[in-house]
This record gives C-alpha cells, sequence and structure tokens, in this order.
C-alpha cells in the first residue's frame, strides 16, 4: 500500500528552457582535451555532464573564463564540434551529436492528432526540424515536389494523394503517422502498414507529418492530379528529462487490506542504525505495530502476538531465525534484497501457518547485462554482491556474501578477556534467474547464514540457518498464470560447552522442513481476479539432544525423540472491484496438520492437569502413522470504500491457525528455543483479529496519514507454568499452559514521502494480555486473570527522519520510544527449610524502565564524475546518541546464598561507526 | 578503527549487578507446616518475607491462632513456643483416609485456610547406604544414597531430611592448659586438661530441598537416590559419622510446590532458564483472594532409618581431611613485656599448643591455637548420643 518503491523511468520530454539561472564559472582551460574540461566545470559547479566518449574526439581547448555564464563558456568550447549541448534544469548537461535538444515535446505529442485537425479551427503551429545534417542547428527548408499530370480539363475540386510512409534507416513502415494539411483542418494516419490515402484541393498544399520516435516532416506539396508520395521519414532521437511514474500511487489508500507494511530497502540505507549495518527488518520495527522485545532480542512481536507467530520468507522459504548476534543484525544481505512486504493485519489466503504476521522478503531479480558488483566495509562486517549474466539477457546470477571480521580483532585485542570472546557470523546468499521465453522463467534461490558466538569462554554457541527455494513461472494465457515453488529450509542450533572438568557436552536442536506449492493466477475480467493453489510442508524436528564430548566425559547423554507433521492447505482468494468505490478481497484456505509418526505419545487423563499422576500410557506410533489431525477454515476477508480518490475507509476479519510452535520461557526469544509441533497434548493455536482503518493521503500523496485500529483474540497460547524448565525436556506437556489471548491497539502514521525532508512517525498504542486459567490451581498464573503478556508495550514512538542538504549530502535521525516490557521480579526472600529462597511476584507484574534511543546518521553519495571507477556512499552514524543504558532483560541469580539482580544491555554508550559501501 | 572497535565490543551485551528496588518488596506470609503420621507435637512455622538487603532476618510471625481441623471434626490447637513457631498443645498423628486442613487467624485480624490434604500411602527405605564418589564438580568423596521401591504402582514424591551427627576430635587438643595466675608479677600455670575435650558429638540438620520422584510410570522405583554427599574435604566426616533420614512421602502438589521453590534458588544459566512467577501453595487468604500467601501445607508419612560408618572404611590411606576452621598456632612474645600473651589469655579466644622452645622479641615461648581447635566443647558437645553405636 505504501508506494515506497517507485518506479523510475525516463519517458519525455518535460522541461522548460532551462538555460535562465546559469551559474557565473570562473576557470581556465590550458591545453585539455574535452573530458578534462567536463571534469573542471563538474568541480566547480554541480552540474554534472552527460555524454558519449567517442563523440569528444581529440579536441583540445584552452581559454580562460572569468564569471561567464556556463552556456557561453560550453558554446565556446563546442564551437567548432559537431557537439551540441542541453543544461536541463535538474543540473545535468547532456552531450549530443548533430541533433538540438528541444525542451518542449512536440505539439500535440500526447493528443489525438485527427481529431484535433478536424474540429480545431485554430492554426497549427510549425513544429521544429529535430533532425539536423550539418551539425548546426536550422530549420530545414521544406521540399517542393510536385505531383500528377495537370490536367487542365479537370474539375475535380480534389486529388488523391497516398502513400508510405517508411523509417529511413530500417525500412519498417510508420504507423500511426499524422499528415496534417496545413491551414487546412484536415488530416490523417497512416495505418498500421504505414499507409495513407488523403484528399487534397489543387493546388499548393503544405503537408506536416509528425509521430512518436520520428522526425517531423514539412513537405510543399503542389498537385495536379491523384498521385503517390512516400515519407521516408528519420528516427529522431529526443530526450528526455525524467517523467516519474508512480506506481501503486494511493496503494495504501486504494487495495483493501488492511495492516501492510512496505519496506523500501533502498531508502534503508539513510537510516542510521548500529554499526553502520543496513537492516531492513530493524526498519520494520520502526513501523507500527512491529516491535521486538528489546535491543538484541532475536524475533518480532507484531500486534501482541508472540515471536513464533511470525512467517518469515525468504523467496518463499522460511528463515527461522533471521538474525545474527542475537538480533542485532540482520541475516538478510541487504544488497541483495528486492522488497519487503509485512502482512500484519489481512493475511493473502496464499500464506498460512502463523498466526500474527508474514514478512514477505523478495531477492532482487538481476538484471546484469554485464558484471558489475556492490560492496560495503564497515566497522564489524564487509558485504559483497556480484552480479553477472549467464546467457545474455536470459539469465544472470547475483552471489552475496557477508562476513563479520570482528574475531580477529577481537583476538588482536590486549584486553584478556575478549580474547577468549568470539563472535563470527556469515551469510551467504545466491540467486539465478532465467528467462526461458515470455512464458516461463525460473528462478532459484539458496541462501545460508551461520553464526559463532561465545559468552562464557567455555561455551561455544552455534546456530545456521538455510533456505532454498525453486520458483517456475508459468503464463498460460493472458488471464492465466502459476508458479510452482518448492523450498526447503533449516535452522540448527548447537552449544559446545569445553569446560574444565569432566562435564563436556555437545547440546543441539534443529528443525526442517519440505514445502511444494502451486499458486495460480485467473484474471476474470479487470474487476475480478483469483490468486489459488495449493501446498503441503513436511517438517522434521529434532528437538533436543545432549551427548558427552570428548573420552572423559561423565555426562549422561540426553535425546528428545524426533518429530514430524505434515501441513497442507488448499486457498482461494478473489478481489472483486463490486463498485468503483467499493473493492472486497476475500479469501479462504482450509489448512489440515497430521503430526506423523513414529513417535510416543503420552496419554493422559481428560479433564486432568497433566503430570505423572494422570498418566494412563504411552502409546507407540509406527513411522507415517497419523497420531493426530488438526485444521479447519481460515478466513481472510477485507474491503475497502472510497470516500475520496484519496481518502478511504476499510476493514478486515482474519483467522489463522498455527501448527508449530517455539518453546521459549525466557521472556525473550533465544536462538537457543526448540520447536514443537502440535500433537496429541498439544493443541494448535488460533487466532481472530478484526481491523479497521482509515487512510487519507495529501498533497498529492506526498503525505500519507493512516489510523487503523485492531482487536485479537487469540486461543491456545502456548504459554509456561512457573517454574517450567523447558531445555530437553521430554514430557513438555506436563510443563506447558494453554490460554487465551487478547490483543488490541490503534497505530498511527504519518509519512512524507517526497521533498527534501522525509520520513515517518509512527505511533501505536497497544495491549497485550494472556489468560492461563483453569480448575487446578497448578494450572493457573495469577489466579487466571488476565495479565500483560511479556511483551506489552501500551506506548511505541517511532520516528525516521532523513533530511537531503543536496543530492550528495543528507543527514538522517530516528527515535524510538517504548514502555518497558513487563517482567517478573523477585519481591524478598524468605525462610523454608532452613535455607533462604527468593520469593517472586506474579507472572508480569513489574515493567524495565521505558526504552528510548536516538541514533544520527550523516550520509553523504559519492559524486558521479565519469571515469570514477566505483559509486561511493560514505555512512557515518551514531546509534544510540544519548547513551540510554536501556535494560535488555533482568535477571536474578543465587550466588552462594546471595541474591544478585542482574541487568543486560546491549548498547549502552553511543555506538559510532562508519561504512564505505560502493558500486561498480 | 581500532578504537571504535573497543567501545563497541566494551559495549555490546554488557551484564551488570544492580540492587533491586526495595519499593518493589512485598511483606508476605510465610507457611511451612507438616503434619506427619508420628504421634508428636507437630509443628507449624510462621515468618515474614524480608527484603535483600536485610540479612537472614526472617522474623516470626507471633500472636496468630493456628489449627488443624480434620473432616471428622477434630481440631487440633497450636500454641506458639518461640514467635513464629507454633507446636499443637496435645500429639498427635495424621491417621489415612481423613483430610485435614490448617486455619490461621493472624495478629492483624486477616484469616488464612489450607485445600484439605490426606495422607499419602506409607512407603518404607528400602535400603540407605555410603559409597565413595565423585561428584559433578570432580570433588572425591562419599556420597549417601537412598533406594526405593513402591509396590503400589502409584507415582510416589518423596522429600528426604535428615539428621547427621558426627565424632570428630579437636584437631590440635593439648594435654595441659595455659593458665594466668597472676599479671603483675606475670606468673603463668600450666593444668591438665579434662580428657572429655578431645572427642565430641555434633548434629547439625539439613538443610535445603531434597526431593525426587518415582523414575517412570513402569518402575515405580527410586534407585540410588543422593541424599546428601560429604566432600573429602569436609571434616564431618573424618572419624565416625552418623545420619538419620527422614523420608517423606508426599503429594505430587507438595512436590512441584518444593521443586519450584528449589529450582529459583539454584544459579542460572542462560541454557537452564526457569519460568519465574509467584509459587502458588495450597494455602489461601479467606478475605482477600488477591493477596498471595507463600507457603504448604502437607501430610506426609515419614519412615525413618540410619547408618553409621568411618571415615577409614572409604579413605583407608588419604589424609585426615582439614577442620572447619585454619588451625594455626603463634607464639605471643612476652620480652620484654608479656602484655599480648595476658591479653590473649584474658580474652578466653586461644588454648595453649605446646611451646616452642624460644623466647625473643620476635617470638614467645608458648604456643596457642585458636580455642574451637584444642577444645572441641566449642563446636559439639562431649555427651556420647543415645542412638550412638561405635
Amino acid at each position: 500500500m505504501r508506494f515506497l518503491i517507485r518506479i523510475i523511468f525516463f519517458f519525455g520530454l518535460t522541461v522548460i528552457y532551462a538555460q535562465d539561472n546559469q551559474p557565473k564559472v570562473s576557470l581556465s582551460f590550458d591545453n585539455v582535451n574535452l573530458k578534462n574540461a567536463f571534469s573542471q566545470i563538474e568541480e566547480v559547479t554541480n552540474y554534472r555532464f552527460y555524454f558519449v566518449d567517442a563523440w569528444l574526439g581529440d579536441k583540445i581547448v584552452s581559454g580562460k573564463y572569468e564569471n561567464t555564464p556556463l552556456n557561453e563558456v560550453l558554446e565556446d568550447i563546442f564551437k567548432d564540434t559537431i557537439l551540441n549541448f542541453f543544461i536541463s534544469n535538474k543540473k545535468g548537461i547532456i552531450i549530443t551529436r548533430n541533433s538540438v535538444i528541444y525542451d518542449e515535446l512536440p505539439k500535440g505529442f500526447f493528443g489525438n492528432e485527427k481529431k484535433e485537425t478536424v474540429d480545431s479551427g485554430e492554426e497549427i503551429k510549425v513544429n521544429p526540424v529535430f533532425q539536423i545534417k550539418d551539425g548546426i542547428s536550422k530549420k530545414r527548408r521544406a521540399q517542393t515536389i510536385r505531383i500528377g499530370r495537370e490536367n487542365k480539363n479537370s474539375d475535380r475540386s480534389s486529388f488523391t494523394l497516398e502513400g508510405y510512409a517508411i523509417n529511413s534507416r530500417t525500412g519498417a513502415p510508420v504507423s500511426n503517422l499524422s499528415i496534417i494539411v496545413k491551414n487546412k483542418n484536415t488530416g490523417t494516419d497512416t495505418d498500421k502498414n504505414g499507409y495513407y490515402e488523403i484528399e487534397l484541393s489543387p493546388g499548393l498544399n503544405i503537408l506536416e507529418t509528425s509521430a512518436m520516435g520520428v522526425a517531423n516532416q514539412t513537405k510543399r506539396i503542389i498537385i495536379y492530379n491523384d498521385g503517390e508520395l512516400d515519407f521516408n521519414l528519420e528516427e529522431s532521437l529526443e530526450v528526455l528529462d525524467e517523467v516519474i511514474i508512480e506506481s501503486n500511487v494511493n496503494e495504501n489508500v486504494k487495495s483493501a487490506i488492511t495492516g501492510a507494511e512496505k519496506v523500501d530497502v533502498e531508502e534503508s540505507k539513510n537510516i542510521p542504525l548500529v554499526l553502520g549495518e543496513r537492516d531492513v527488518l530493524k526498519v520494520a520495527t520502526t513501523l507500527p505495530g512491529v516491535t521486538t522485545a528489546g535491543e538484541g532480542a532475536v524475533g518480532f512481536n507484531v500486534r501482541g502476538g508472540k515471536s513464533d507467530q511470525n512467517l518469515i520468507l525468504l523467496d518463499d522459504a522460511v528463515v527461522y531465525n533471521p538474525q545474527h548476534f542475537f538480533g542485532v543484525f540482520s541475516a538478510l544481505n541487504p544488497f541483495t534484497l528486492g522488497e519487503v512486504n509485512i502482512y500484519k493485519g489481512s493475511i493473502p489466503a496464499e500464506y498460512g501457518g502463523r498466526l500474527s504476521s508474514v514478512f514477505d522478503i523478495k531477492t532482487r531479480d538481476s538484471d546484469a547485462k554485464e558484471f558489475k558488483g556492490e560492496a560495503s566495509i564497515g566497522p564489524v562486517t564487509g558485504n559483497v554482491v556480484l552480479e553477472t549474466p549467464v546467457f545474455k539477457d536470459k539469465s544472470a546470477l547475483m552471489v552475496g556474501g557477508r562476513v563479520a571480521y570482528a574475531n580477529w580483532i577481537l583476538r588482536s585485542l590486549d584486553e584478556e578477556n575478549l580474547q577468549n570472546s568470539e563472535a563470527s557470523f556469515y551469510d551467504v546468499v545466491a540467486k539465478y534467474n532465467h528467462k526461458f521465453n515470455e512464458n516461463n522463467k525460473i528462478s532459484a534461490t539458496g541462501y545460508f547464514s551461520r553464526d559463532d558466538f561465545s559468552i562464557t569462554s567455555d561455551s561455544l554457541y552455534i546456530y545456521k540457518n538455510r533456505a532454498l527455494s525453486l520458483n517456475w513461472e508459468h503464463k498460460f494465457n493472458e488471464k492465466n498464470r502459476g508458479n510452482l515453488i518448492v523450498v526447503n529450509s533449516a535452522y540448527e542450533f548447537d552449544i559446545e560447552f569445553d569446560g574444565d572438568t569432566n562435564g563436556d557436552f555437545k547440546l543441539g536442536n534443529s528443525i526442517e522442513e519440505t514445502e511444494l506449492k502451486l499458486k495460480m493466477k485467473y484474471l476474470y475480467s479487470d474487476r475480478l481476479k483469483f490468486d489459488y493453489g495449493i501446498s503441503s510442508k513436511l517438517y522434521a524436528l529434532r528437538p533436543g539432544n545432549k551427548k558427552p564430548d570428548g573420552a572423559e566425559s561423565i555426562v549422561t547423554p540426553v535425546n528428545v525423540p524426533k518429530e514430524r507433521g505434515l501441513e497442507s492447505a488448499a486457498f482461494l482468494s478473489g478481489k472483486f472491484d463490486v463498485t468503483k468505490k467499493l473493492l472486497l478481497d476475500a479469501g479462504i484456505r482450509f489448512s489440515v496438520f497430521n503430526t506423523l509418526g513414529e513417535s510416543s505419545q503420552r496419554i493422559y487423563q481428560e479433564g486432568l492437569p497433566k503430570n505423572d499422576g494422570t498418566l494412563i500410557e504411552t502409546r507407540e506410533f509406527d513411522k507415517n502413522e497419523v497420531v493426530e489431525t488438526y485444521g479447519g477454515p481460515e478466513l481472510r476477508l477485507s474491503a475497502r470504500y472510497l470516500i475520496l480518490p484519496d481518502f478511504s475507509v476499510k476493514a478486515s476479519y482474519n483467522n489463522t491457525i498455527q501448527y508449530i510452535h517455539r518453546l521459549s520461557n525466557n521472556t525473550t526469544a533465544s536462538p537457543i528455543d526448540t520447536w514443537k509441533l502440535s500433537d496429541l497434548n498439544i493443541e494448535p493455536q488460533r487466532a481472530n483479529q478484526y481491523s479497521i482503518g482509515l487512510y487519507k493521503n495529501f498533497n498529492q500523496n506526498a503525505y500519507e496519514l493512516s489510523l487503523e485500529g485492531f482487536y485479537k483474540r487469540l486461543d491456545k497460547i502456548l504459554d509456561f507454568k512457573t517454574g517450567a524448565q523447558t531445555l530437553l525436556n521430554q514430557n513438555i506437556e506436563t510443563e506447558v499452559l494453554q490460554g487465551d489471548g487478547k490483543s488490541y491497539g490503534a497505530e498511527f502514521l504519518i509519512r512524507k514521502n517526497k521533498g527534501k525532508f522525509n520520513g515517518w512517525l509512527a505511533y501505536t498504542y497497544s495491549r497485550s494480555f494472556i489468560k492461563l486459567d483453569s480448575p487446578f490451581r497448578e494450572e493457573q498464573v495469577n489466579d487466571g486473570d488476565f495479565f500483560p503478556s511479556n511483551f506489552d508495550r501500551p506506548h511505541d514512538i517511532s520516528m525516521v527522519t532523513n533530511y537531503k542538504f543536496t543530492r550528495r549530502f543528507s543527514l538522517s535521525a530516528n527515535f524510538v520510544y517504548q514502555t518497558g516490557r513487563p517482567v517478573t521480579f523477585p519481591i524478598g526472600n524468605f525462610n523454608f527449610n532452613n535455607s533462604e529462597f527468593v520469593v517472586y511476584s506474579d507472572r508480569n507484574k513489574f515493567r524495565i524502565p521505558d526504552f528510548y534511543r536516538l541514533d544520527i546518521g550523516f550520509n553523504v553519495e559519492g559524486n558521479h564524475k565519469k571515469g570514477k571507477v566505483a559509486h561511493s556512499f560514505w555512512t557515518i552514524s551514531i546509534y544510540n546518541v544519548l547513551g540510554r543504558n536501556n535494560p535488555f532483560s533482568v535477571f536474578f541469580v543465587t550466588d552462594e546464598g546471595e541474591i544478585k539482580g542482574l541487568q543486560s544491555s546491549i548498547f549502552s554508550v553511543p555506538v559510532p561507526s562508519i561504512t564505505y559501501s560502493f558500486k561498480f | 578503527m581500532l578504537f571504535v572497535i573497543m567501545i563497541i565490543f566494551s559495549a555490546v551485551n554488557c551484564t551488570e549487578e544492580f540492587e533491586p528496588k526495595t519499593e518493589i518488596f512485598e511483606s508476605l506470609l510465610v507457611i511451612e507446616g507438616n503434619i506427619t503420621d508420628e504421634l508428636k507435637r507437630h509443628e507449624i512455622l510462621l515468618s515474614k518475607t524480608f527484603r535483600f538487603e536485610e540479612e537472614n532476618s526472617s522474623l516470626g510471625e507471633s500472636n496468630a491462632e493456628v489449627m488443624v481441623v480434620d473432616n471428622k471434626g477434630n481440631e487440633f490447637i497450636f500454641e506458639e513456643t518461640t514467635p513464629g513457631v507454633y507446636r499443637s498443645i496435645s500429639p498427635f498423628q495424621a491417621v489415612s483416609g481423613r483430610e485435614y486442613t490448617l486455619s490461621i487467624r493472624t495478629n492483624d485480624e486477616k484469616s488464612y485456610i489450607s485445600s484439605p490434604m490426606i495422607l499419602p500411602v506409607k512407603n518404607e527405605i528400602d535400603n540407605l547406604y555410603v559409597e565413595r564418589m565423585t561428584n559433578d564438580e570432580g570433588l572425591e568423596g562419599v556420597g549417601i544414597f537412598v533406594d526405593n521401591f513402591d509396590p503400589s504402582g502409584n507415582a510416589s514424591f518423596y522429600r528426604y531430611e535428615f539428621e547427621e551427627t558426627y565424632r570428630f576430635n579437636a584437631p590440635s587438643f593439648n594435654d595441659e592448659d595455659i593458665v594466668l595466675d597472676s599479671e603483675d608479677p606475670f606468673v603463668i600455670d600450666f593444668v591438665p586438661r579434662p580428657q572429655n575435650k578431645r572427642t565430641c558429638y555434633k548434629t547439625d540438620v539439613s538443610q535445603g530441598i531434597i526431593i525426587t520422584k518415582t523414575e517412570d510410570f513402569d518402575e515405580n522405583r527410586v534407585s540410588k537416590f543422593l541424599v546428601r554427599f560429604i566432600g573429602v574435604d569436609d571434616y564431618r566426616n573424618s572419624d565416625r559419622y552418623s545420619i538419620l533420614v527422614h523420608q517423606f512421602v508426599q503429594s505430587r502438589e507438595a512436590h512441584s510446590f518444593y521443586e519450584n521453590v528449589k529450582s529459583f534458588s539454584s544459579s542460572v544459566t542462560l541454557f537452564s532458564q526457569t519460568q519465574p512467577g509467584f509459587i502458588e501453595g495450597n494455602i489461601n487468604s479467606v478475605d482477600n483472594s488477591d493477596e498471595n500467601v507463600l507457603g504448604f501445607f502437607q501430610v506426609t508419612s515419614t519412615t525413618t532409618k540410619r547408618i553409621f560408618f568411618n571415615y577409614r572404611d572409604f579413605f583407608p590411606t588419604e589424609p585426615i581431611p582439614p577442620f572447619f576452621v585454619g588451625c594455626e598456632s603463634f607464639a605471643p612474645i612476652i620480652v620484654p613485656i608479656p602484655v599480648a600473651l595476658i591479653n590473649e589469655l584474658n580474652a578466653d579466644r586461644y588454648l595453649f599448643d605446646g611451646e616452642t622452645g624460644v623466647n625473643n622479641i620476635f617470638e614467645g615461648p608458648y604456643l596457642l591455637v585458636p580455642k574451637i581447635c584444642g577444645d572441641c566443647t566449642v563446636l559439639g558437645t562431649n555427651k556420647r548420643p543415645d542412638f550412638w553405636e561405635d
């Protein structure tokens, strides 16, 4: 809905004669060639030259200019050449050979010439001749042609002239060429073969032709009888100022879906971020309704949902942990990304399996015609993306790699406790896209990331993501298109503990999924479009195992058995323009989940707490035997009504089902958290969301304003009993509670998209609660009342701004404020059994201090001097300018009988960084 | 550049200690009650939670009315013996098939009541034994283990308490004591030290929470459960040691309560984080359901078993463990003036530990050790307990 991504292309000629505000320059040329002369001019002005090297020849110029208008200098240096120049109002100097650039479109360029000539009695102006032979701008004299043999006996009042118009260079017919008889109010067009026929009155007729892409001609015809005349038309080169075509203008107002956000990947480079890393996911958290549990927390909380309720897709493949180094950096290479769409309200029916949101991240298609690349160097990471064509104009390969080189720096420091630290990561992404023909395209993406870090010297943490995707796009006909998609993703986490004693161990868990999806589009009419398809996904989980590391280790191996499941869905959705004002977007998804063997499932007495005391039996299931089936319809309904062309109201209803759960009893998600499939004892989570919003654009879409409200009810949300330990727990159902959740909120966003000063301000008020109630005390939390969830942050303000001083220099700043997250504090000590213990408050009764942070960045774009190898970009930024020590988590340890409160923060001081990136 | 990086890594992920705010302190009533099937005067303990910064200043909750009622209408009244400790006026025992409820009315007129509890099935300790072992931290020592089998087929939950009694020798026992006859003139005398100050007995009660449950559904067995570990550096096991283990069969609710209390007090690591929260016991406020009460009233069946063993049974050649405190001797100078020795003898903190053979301005002639090292009655009692077997 946001038109952050603009399609810009060069189209026509809409400038005024721009020589009015000429800068005066002072400089001197001393036997330099033209190219150097241009460079000198570029240096003293902020004008830029556009030219073709070969045209310049070996012309040498000399001269001294004092306060001379720029055009005079240029006229002077081009004096004896065949070159012309044009100064655009965008501070560009365009060098042409022979042609003169006119800065207005030929008259009638956009109109219907024929109609005009018939209906209008006005004189039609002579159009300039756009093709000059001798290099000097002058109008060509019209040729005089005599047609037919004069027949004195003729009393005819008109004669017929016919012929063809052809392109003199290619010989191709020129269709739609308008031929106008000057001062006579008649005219005609050529047909698609270039043929025309026109009635002319005897005697002198002046014919003028005009069409797109060819030079206009004027011919003086003296006609005596019927005859033929062919037009040989030359191509005209016309200039080109940019015409910006904005696609999706008003998209935010016009689309039917609520709660959709788009992140502009390119613009994200201007936003100051920690350690100079561009990070689209961080940008996403500045949008309303998307928060993180804290700085450095893995995962997102969308509209009061848990962090496992987001489907994060990279080219349709799930990325389980899209963040490096505990969430400080995004694990997605920003140079390779094309677009990021976030659905937090209406989720398209083709997506499912998560309750709160979909982050649909696409890598861009490489359109490389030649080898090119982009690279950046920051204080912590280096990043390179290379693109190359494989089969010319058909296929291209893009490979990106990013690596953190903090490791060797850490080692090379004198600080002893840092020498044992380790923090390294890398990610690689490769994409190949191949266009077989107009109707068949495939693209393949491979992604891999790995993190290694140690917090204490004796343990090493490793986590890895993998995502593979293959997408075949086929166009059956104008109305039917389809995609066949195969994806495979995996996530793995390992701890290697290597201490001094014989307690060394390796601990790990992993999840893998493979999905096949068929997605079809059917354009029934302009007003009615359908999307439909089917998908099926197979999960394989290794929830955890611990094994001794080394021969001396006395650690007892623990292995939580594997889990498997199959999630399938069929979906159908349609977009229907009921009237010009009312648009419906309705979808249904029917999803089914089968828990598959081989598995042993514990059966408990119904209606009683699940524990050892209520266990009836343990039932064994064979491989591929269906243990349990869950499913149901998921509705995705939304509607938009346009009150004004730039003002709309939308409403939507969504329900979603989630069959896979992340077990995280930490208040924040951490990479160690394991996943769990729904089974006999753990039911799927479900959500129902209602939202309504108002959307208004102002000043030709320069400002976007939106206000959205939502109310969400969640069912069977996973939480944990007090005292639960989830790691390597083989009977996790005895620790899990499934309760109701509810969240509601209002999201306000104002965004300025154009001008020197742009950015957005988002304010969200939202609440998120959970209720864990049961007839049994042990299954109650906080007496079975609703209590704030771990990520209930009522107030959330984000401001992202960018001010462009010039094309090259810009200053950006962002500010974030959030209410502190709820936390369970110890509230005192007590004596029990002759020992001292800690008593904690009710769950989430307190809050950690509010979070706020200001970042500032200064961006310098390199100039576009010809001959420069690379286009460069510098970012100097300071993260957390105010040096606010924002606690990320608060926890308590009992150390030798004493209780200590510890708080950890990620960046408690201002962090400056400088990043250099360049394109070549 | 390097500077920047150093800032970054000193800034990243810093964990610092902070003082928890005392304004979030809540004073809660803590109730510890265990009624067993032994015929005795049972105890209920009432106290209040206290602030972090307070050093174990757990104050008993005094002047409360405490009563246990069974569903046959029997009332067992408790009286306060010491602050916070309430003992039943008459002895009684829990009987199977009855439900017992604890009710409390505190001095500030608040009433609390427990859920009704029943007596679990009794189960004997099958086997109590000692083995030499190495613990998880790699420390050598002996472990005291329990084996147990419940033929009833129910899942069982056990809690253990123990009283350990050990015989020990004062490590720096000397046959003579030094006595100050006169300060001025300086006169000392040597008298025989009573022999009954050489060997003593000391009894300690268990601390903390020791719980276990039967391993799984199929086998209702506790095997080789470690109740007590004594390191090779622990003087408790230096001569002869005895342990009396109480086994309580408790309800599953009681088990999970104790388990939670225990888990919040173990040290927290990144990979063993526990979901924190208020631990619900089985006692509620009658008047205000939002008031949190900490504690558990339980009815348990109990059995006990005692064993004895000697240090040398397991460590025949190893050196005797070091004493609980350091027993460094020193010789206060008496020339030119004996004021240092006089002060030490008057303070009654040191005992005679032999002669040095020198007497100069650097070293005196008489060695002194802390009293605890030369007199076992400082720490224990020289009265042989009735149950003691040599």
